[in-house]
């Protein structure tokens, strides 16, 4: 009843619904029909529901928005042309090989990356002052060689002089699940 | 009627549950998967709570 009368408020463009809100509601009237439902003895079935329900949550909870756009499978590019250099790049699940080092940059210029779950490897152009910024869900980050590992790892990188520099590369560097290698 | 204590326990973490998760969906507030280590002392303590709620209750019902 529940779930049929948000999806009814959604095509009817009253509500917007999305996943990571439909779920944990569906979790919290599953709380609830079991905190009123105590009271009538066990219900199994609806606890190994609300388990699975639960891990969706955590699931969809951890996962960003965008973690799984631009598909499956592997990537390798690689940019020498700084007019050809997109302004995001993206990979579902697989591995993302971004080869910057031959890139020859005449302005500053900002990248997003986004890796859902897998690798991905960035080679960073030759003098060019770099600003980067990784998080990882779960998993390892290496920055030029610095390693941190675990859970929700957030590590930052700034070269000498980038304030000064008049051509820098800022980088933003997002996997949910998997790892981030940065060279130069 | 009886009270079931692990059914009980079971709805209130999925209630606590559903209820942190849709408004970090709404962003009311933000958890992010580090906060994901405060899920299992917490439930120690709705589990303790339940345990303490349902003696309580049996008590009652004896005297």
């Amino acid at each position: 009843m529940v779930v049929g009368g948000l999806w009814l408020f959604d095509a009817l463009d009253v509500i917007d619904l999305r996943v990571a809100i439909v779920l944990p509601m569906a979790l919290a009237v599953i709380g609830l029909a079991l905190i009123v439902g105590s009271f009538d003895g066990p219900h199994t079935g609806l606890v190994v529901a609300g388990a699975f329900v639960s891990i969706a949550v955590l699931a969809v909870a951890v996962t960003p928005a965008d973690a799984f756009h631009g598909g499956i499978g592997e990537r390798n590019i690689s940019v020498t042309d700084q007019s050809t250099l997109a302004p995001s790049y993206d990979v579902g699940v697989g591995e993302l090989n971004l080869d910057l080092s031959d890139l020859t940059m005449t302005e500053s210029d900002e990248i997003d990356v986004t890796v859902g779950a897998g690798d991905l490897t960035v080679l960073l152009p030759q003098d060019v002052a770099v600003d980067i910024s990784a998080s990882v869900g779960a998993g390892q980050v290496n920055l030029l060689g610095e390693t941190a590992d675990g859970l929700s790892v957030n590590r930052a990188y700034t070269s000498d002089g980038f304030e000064s520099a008049t051509v820098t590369l800022t980088l933003d560097l997002d996997v949910a699940a998997g790892n981030i290698r940065v060279e130069r | 009627m009886r009270l079931h204590n692990g059914t009980l326990f079971a709805g209130v973490v999925y209630l606590m549950l559903g209820i942190a998760f849709a408004l970090e969906a709404m962003e009311v507030w933000a958890i992010r998967i580090g906060d994901l280590r405060f899920v299992a002392p917490l439930a120690l303590v709705i589990l303790g709570l339940a345990v303490v709620i349902g003696s309580l209750g049996r008590a009652n019902r004896q005297t």
